[in-house]
């Protein structure tokens, strides 16, 4: 799956993060790593990719290891799991 | 009447045109925004607007292309002189820091400003980065008109072209960034 330009290949679980951490605003966690609430919006929309410090600031936050909130969407993997697919 | 006070007229006439300008467009963006602002799981923000850097670009939008291109095609043609031309600077140049304070002013009811994180530092960089090459775009022009021989105002014209034109660029990048991702 070609990713749009504008979209970038890092996915991430920060929404469902947020959800489970007493349901947690995107204003409180921008608060909490020094960013803007429209930035958290744009990151949990796929739209930026934050900084590897913001990135650990926010993994910090939710207490987990950076890879359980970010994930680099593999070109070749996406193409495999689409072929695997069975009707 | 005396071009002073036709600039007058005309500066008056543009500030009361793009204050509505910028009010409909702040008030479409907030519409458009909505959406994008409560989130899928959580609570709802605080404040449910749209982002305060974006209407005001669009705000510093609007303000170029009417100040520019308004008083940029009623007075093409003016036969400038080096006080004509310093007179019409020093007026666009004092309109369009009214016309700012103005719109930010009343962009000020809706969003609150917030202070800039690093994707607005790299909104910006980006920017300016594609400014620059609309400002050398038109500096090659000056130059060329110049060793062309042409007139004081068409160079005065060229300039300030060149000016709006990589401010454009600078503000349409920026917008095309927050909205669609850097």
């Amino acid at each position: 799956m070609k990713t749009p330009a504008s979209q970038t290949r890092v996915r991430n679980n920060i929404r469902t993060l947020r959800f489970h951490h007493q349901e947690m605003t995107q204003e409180e966690l921008g608060d909490r790593v020094g960013l803007t609430r429209q930035t958290i919006i744009a990151i949990e929309q796929g739209r930026y990719s934050p900084s590897l410090e913001a990135a650990f600031k926010i993994a910090r936050v939710f207490g987990v290891p950076l890879e359980d909130v970010f994930q680099y969407e593999d070109e070749h993997k996406v193409g495999r799991e689409k072929s695997n697919v069975r009707f | 009447m005396s071009d002073a006070t036709r600039f007058a007229w005309d500066a008056a006439a543009l500030l009361v045109l793009v204050a509505v300008a910028v009010l409909l467009v702040a008030r479409v963006m907030i519409a458009s925004h909505k959406g994008i602002a409560r989130p899928a799981a959580g609570r709802v923000g605080s404040s449910n607007v749209a982002a305060f850097r974006e209407m005001s670009i669009v705000a510093q939008i609007v303000a170029i292309v009417a100040v520019y291109g308004f008083l940029g095609v009623r007075y093409w043609g003016l036969r400038f002189t080096p006080v004509t031309a310093t007179g019409m600077l020093i007026g666009v140049t004092t309109l369009m820091i009214i016309i700012g304070i103005v719109s930010h002013a009343a962009i000020r009811i809706w969003a609150a400003p917030e202070k800039p994180d690093e994707r607005d530092f790299l909104v910006n960089l980006r920017g300016s980065r594609n400014a620059y090459w609309a400002m050398a775009a038109g500096a090659w022009c000056v130059l060329l008109l110049t060793i062309a021989r042409q007139p004081l105002g068409l160079l005065f014209y060229a300039l300030m072209g060149a000016f709006a034109l990589a401010e454009l660029v600078r503000l349409g990048s920026q917008l095309f960034y927050y909205r669609f991702g850097v």
